[in-house]
């Protein structure tokens, strides 16, 4: 870049709630590959400053504005998202960019050994992928419906398509999050903010970690990742990640309740 | 060797049309004629009024049965890098040639007024501002230095660092401590030809206001209309405009609209007569007409599509009075005034709120009022404050122009009151009095001692300066 008294260069800004590890840091790096800054969100400080100091280290070449700021935030702190968000808007603007795109991709699923969960895991399940996902939605929708522009992306699953055997509350967090935002996308409509629900099938995060995943089925964080920016700029509302899950999930919709209680899934 | 200048008879009129002049105009071609002009006029015994494209709306660029200079003419781009985006021009460059000028080379002026007819050295002397004002500052921070040719004859270079007191004088010093000859301007890059642009509808004044904050988080243009019908709680509602730049690589093809080409597009009141849409938009400016007018610009910008960003041209987005040509004419036989107030932050709301009220309750609504933020610097003369400006146009009708007149002085001293101040190139009808309750005066006395310094004759002066500008 070049230091011409005239030069005033901006970039867009992301906001990634959910940056410490996973599909968060990996749709961070894939923004900041793309010219983006990033405001990384989360509660492990320790994961998001690794992250921050590897992509500044590596835009430093080329800008002197720091590419990744990052904010320490537990997503169960709804209230301290207005402030925050403004925070970030300030400091997007100081290095000549605005907030373009949010991304909500914090999300728990605690592990369990005997197929049971307590209250307080579902709890926690609700309140993370679902509440906090309207505190920073509903916050962010306001804000750029009087820019006029913006991109929220949900990073929501496949397992909330359909109730199955298994973990209910993450289900039922992930179809209260998909139904949020579908919602919240036709509430927008023509006011130039877009709404994306993402839908990963199988992905080998830290969530996941615990899980014995298909292998075949399975792919990275930095997969998904890519997968997400594809679909995003070829303009779907809905993105299957990968897209192979819209067939998997149409098939596993149509099934008979009478069936779903004897199948395995 | 002394050759004789001609200068012709000529009515003059200000911008809004109501300022009328019969001046003797000179209209020289080069500048190396300027100081015989300047002799000439002083053993003649005439002041001289510095003149450029003659936007200034009312008497900054007249000057009764004395001297015009026509610095028109004088209209040469000198130098221009594209590399570093600095440009030399002489005054009587316009903006229009300006910006036709760089645009290919991905560059654009800082900062502009809402028409690119006026001259450089208009500007320079008015100390112009665009809507980015509140973010990046006036015309003259982005001038480098200048060349001004002092009433004694002689040429003095300014700088920040040359010359400073003459250089923060000369800029918005309306022409009255001597006349550029050369400016360098620096020119800031862009990306593409067009700006991302947002249109939104607030319901009062407070709330217009605090949109026009929200949007200083991500624009950099931002002016608010406000619809004069209103009144009551929805008084001072009105549509907030925003936009900027777009950012590196934003434009799949900016090599389309970084070109004069790509910054036109058709439109109907372009392709029609010169003078056909003014004489149809003529019922426009009765009362009943500003009313409607203004009521119908309201109902459109409410629509939802409206408020999504879209794409605009920089001479789309910055030039809106360009749009129709002769618009100005719409206004005749009467022409308008315009009444632009600087306001602090702390007072704006409630001076804008009144100054509307006044118009209304006389009868009188503007048909045309602009909000938009602004930020202090650091010229002598500088009328812009940390707050926002409220720009009324108002139709001088017959039959009501007194009455037009004491509201207008009336909104002068409710401005005082408000620790506000008048623009004086927009400015018909301020007196030196209210200049006074306007402008600290300890600025106003080293203005007068720089004048008295430079032109100790008073020979550059115009009927602005005579009527606000006079020392008890």
């Amino acid at each position: 870049m070049s230091n011409d008294k005239g030069t005033r260069a901006g970039q867009p800004g992301a906001i990634i709630v959910g940056a410490s590890t996973g599909m968060g840091a990996a749709l961070a790096r894939q923004l900041v590959a793309k010219g983006y800054q990033v405001a990384l969100i989360g509660r492990q400080t320790e994961k998001l400053e690794e992250l921050a100091n590897t992509l500044n280290a590596a835009a430093a070449a080329k800008t002197v504005t720091p590419v990744a700021q990052l904010y320490a935030h537990d997503v169960r702190d709804g209230d301290a998202v207005p402030g925050l968000l403004e925070q970030i808007r300030r400091d997007m603007g100081r290095n000549g960019g605005e907030l373009s795109v949010v991304v909500y991709a914090a999300g728990v699923m605690p592990p369990s050994e005997d197929g049971e969960w307590s209250f307080a895991d579902e709890r926690l399940m609700i309140e993370t992928n679902v509440i906090g996902a309207m505190a920073w939605l509903n916050t962010s929708a306001a804000v750029m419906k009087r820019m006029g522009h913006g991109t929220l992306v949900g990073i929501s699953s496949v397992a909330g398509d359909r109730g199955r055997k298994g973990n209910s509350a993450y289900m039922a967090s992930k179809a209260a999050l998909s139904t949020y935002l579908e919602s919240l996308r036709y509430r927008l409509h023509g006011s130039g903010v877009r709404v994306v629900t993402v839908k990963p099938g199988f992905v080998a995060t830290p969530m996941t970690a615990g899980m014995k995943l298909p292998k075949p089925l399975t792919i990275s964080a930095d997969q998904a990742a890519g997968a997400i920016a594809r679909q995003c700029q070829k303009g779907k509302s809905v993105a299957y990640v990968p897209g192979y899950w819209r067939l998997i999930m149409l098939v596993i919709k149509s099934l008979p309740a009478s069936l779903m209680v004897r199948l395995p899934i | 060797m002394m050759t004789v200048t001609q200068w012709r008879e000529q009515q003059l009129t200000g911008w809004g049309l109501r300022n009328v002049s019969r001046c003797r105009v000179a209209t020289p071609e080069h500048i190396e004629e300027l100081p015989d002009i300047l002799e000439q006029a002083c053993l003649a015994g005439h002041t001289i009024a510095p003149r450029g494209a003659g936007c200034s709306y009312g008497d900054a660029s007249l000057n009764d049965g004395q001297i015009v200079l026509d610095l028109s003419h004088l209209n040469r781009i000198r130098e221009w890098d594209p590399d570093s985006g600095q440009v030399t021009v002489e005054p009587g460059v316009t903006i229009d040639q300006l910006w036709r000028r760089t645009i290919g080379d991905g560059w654009w002026p800082f900062v502009v007024p809402g028409t690119s007819a006026v001259t450089i050295g208009g500007a320079a002397s008015a100390n112009a501002h665009g809507k980015n004002n509140w973010q990046i500052g006036c015309f003259g921070d982005f001038i480098e230095s200048f060349d001004l040719l002092l009433p004694s004859g002689q040429t003095i270079t300014c700088s920040r660092w040359d010359e400073s007191d003459l250089f923060h004088a000369a800029i918005g010093g309306l022409g009255m401590l001597g006349i550029f000859t050369s400016l360098t301007l620096q020119l800031r890059r862009i990306y593409s030809g067009q700006l991302a642009e947002v249109q939104r509808a607030y319901h009062s004044l407070d709330a217009l206001l605090d949109g026009l904050e929200e949007a200083t988080y991500w624009a950099t243009d931002i002016v608010g209309w406000i619809d004069t019908s209103a009144s009551g709680t929805q008084l001072g509602r009105g549509l907030l405009k925003a936009g900027r730049d777009l950012f590196p690589n934003e434009d799949p093809h900016p090599e389309r609209t970084l070109s004069v080409g790509g910054q036109y597009r058709r439109s109907l009141a372009r392709m029609l007569p010169g003078g056909l849409v003014p004489r149809l938009a003529k019922p426009m400016t009765t009362r009943a007409g500003v009313w409607a007018a203004n009521r119908m610009q309201w109902l459109r910008g409410q629509g939802r599509k409206a408020s999504a960003r879209h794409y605009q041209t920089y001479v789309g987005a910055n030039f809106p009075l360009d749009a129709i040509p002769n618009w100005r004419d719409t206004y005749r036989p009467g022409g308008l005034i315009q009444h632009q107030s600087m306001v602090p932050a702390e007072t704006a709301a409630s001076a804008f709120k009144e100054f509307l009220a006044r118009s209304q309750k006389a009868g009188i609504a503007p048909s045309f009022a602009v909000l938009k933020k602004h930020r202090p610097d650091n010229f002598l003369m500088s009328y812009l404050v940390d707050g926002y400006s409220l720009a009324l146009d108002y139709p001088v009708r017959r039959g009501e122009e007194q009455r037009l007149l004491r509201l207008l002085h009336e909104l002068n001293d409710v401005l005082a009151d408000h620790g506000g101040r008048c623009y004086f190139v927009k400015d018909s009808v301020v007196t030196a009095e209210q200049v006074r309750r306007m402008y600290p005066a300890e600025k106003l006395a080293q203005f007068h001692a720089l004048k008295r310094q430079y032109d100790p004759m008073g020979l550059l002066s115009t009927n602005l300066y005579r009527r606000a500008l006079t020392m008890e």
